[in-house]
């Protein structure tokens, strides 16, 4: 009989929990937004079946020297998978139209805004420090950062985080018309930019170099993401490394994608993701990417006071990163105010300097806090 | 004499016009793609089109004159 007993309780379905099937219910939603709704599939078919395949009791995908354990403990926690999806950004990131237009830099330091403010709301809402930071972040609209700062931080919110942020990036589209267009007249969205200036590429090579002399000194901690972003910036812009930049944005690109979503996924258990703090993360996550475009908008229009050149205000919505679909919402925006107005390429500037912003602040608050 | 450049670099998708076509300002004249996304250009004024310099497949940047209308 005892042995009857025994035999029973190592089969899965005897230690089954409610929870356990939440869970998967909550990764066929993505499922199903991904598959059916194509809401960024790349990131949630992964992460979804991390979550369920997480919540299957006696696997011992997550104990130590499990599968899932090694794809978190090795890839995530420590920091190795997010600099790498850097490097594969910077390979495919244009930085012609922020060298351009200099300024643009400002309003992807503007969009920040929402990260600050998400951050004293999380406070306020009783959240600890550290992870109102990594709530805060959401704002930034950048997964990988704000997977990397949740690794640092709150690697118990990383679940809740990381599906917060990728959640609200699908929704940009949703997100920002409506604020952009309270924070700004027709006649302002209507306004035709002057043509950018080219770019000469020793300009374009200077830049990545730049750019991580003067960020490295004055926010150290954010070294692993800007140093990778800059590096497969200077393999794509130096031209001589054609095979090292395919790898970065194809093949390395694609494959620590499926690692970072399955070890994302893995991470949301029932115990740690059916809690009240989940519900917090989502509100002040939208309230985050709010704030972020209009603090974008606000300071463009702000900054049209005191410059000759003067910048169509929405293109500071686009400093919510999420590249380059916050931009394409921008464009689409700006043309619908006036068909001659193209701003996809104006939009692009404050849509990059919006990612090295959200890695500047996501280094910041690691040095602040821990 | 009017010219209607391409506003950004990307690739012509379609041509919308042909030489001799009567267009009026904000007809849709060349369809463009640039990062993943459709763009359209919009005749700046009414006018008959004198030029087509792009087909479908060409790659333009800003100094590319699409077309031009009289």
């Amino acid at each position: 009989m005892n042995q009857l007993i025994e035999i029973f309780s190592g089969v899965g379905i005897t230690q089954l929990t409610a929870g356990n099937i939440a869970m998967w219910l909550i990764a066929f939603v993505l499922f199903y937004l991904a598959i059916k709704k194509g809401v960024e599939p790349l990131l949630l078919v992964p992460i979804g079946f991390g979550i369920f395949a997480a919540n299957f009791p006696l696997t011992g995908l997550l104990e130590e020297g499990g599968l899932f354990y090694i794809f978190y403990h090795y890839g995530i926690e420590n920091e190795l998978i997010p600099p790498l999806i850097f490097l594969g950004l910077g390979a495919m990131t244009d930085f012609g139209p922020v060298i351009a237009n200099p300024k643009t830099l400002l309003l992807g330091a503007a969009a920040q805004l929402g990260v600050y403010v998400a951050f004293f709301g999380a406070l306020l809402m009783g959240f600890t420090i550290s992870e109102a930071a990594c709530i805060g972040i959401i704002g930034g609209a950048d997964g990988p950062t704000s997977i990397f700062l949740s690794a640092n931080l709150a690697p118990h919110m990383m679940g809740s985080v990381a599906v917060a942020a990728y959640s609200y990036m699908a929704l940009v589209p949703i997100i920002i018309p409506p604020i952009a267009k309270l924070l700004t007249t027709k006649q302002e969205r209507a306004m035709v930019m002057t043509q950018m200036r080219m770019v000469s590429k020793t300009e374009k090579i200077v830049f990545p170099l730049l750019t991580s002399i003067v960020i490295m000194l004055l926010v150290p901690k954010s070294a692993p993401l800007i140093a990778m972003f800059m590096l497969g910036n200077l393999f794509m812009e130096s031209g001589v490394v054609e095979r090292l930049t395919n790898v970065s944005r194809d093949a390395l690109m694609n494959i620590v994608t499926i690692l970072l979503g399955v070890g994302v996924g893995s991470t949301m258990t029932a115990e740690t993701f059916l809690t009240w703090k989940t519900i917090g993360v989502f509100i002040m996550g939208v309230v985050a990417f709010a704030f972020a475009t209009a603090g974008g908008v606000l300071i463009a229009k702000l900054m049209n006071l005191f410059t000759k050149n003067k910048v169509n205000p929405l293109i500071g919505a686009a400093g919510v990163s999420a590249v380059p679909m916050a931009a394409r919402v921008v464009h689409n925006l700006g043309a619908e105010a006036n068909p001659q107005n193209y701003l996809l390429m104006h939009a692009m500037g404050p849509n990059v300097a919006g990612v090295i912003g959200t890695a500047v602040a996501a280094g910041a608050f690691i040095s602040a806090i821990l | 004499m009017v010219q209607v450049n391409a506003p950004m670099v990307g690739k012509v998708l379609s041509v919308e016009v042909k030489v001799g076509d009567q267009v009026k300002k904000n007809d849709v004249v060349v369809t463009l793609e640039a990062m993943k996304m459709q763009i359209k250009v919009y005749a700046p004024s009414d006018g008959e089109v004198a030029e087509v310099n792009v087909s479908a497949g060409d790659v333009v940047n800003t100094e590319t004159v699409l077309v031009a209308l009289k």
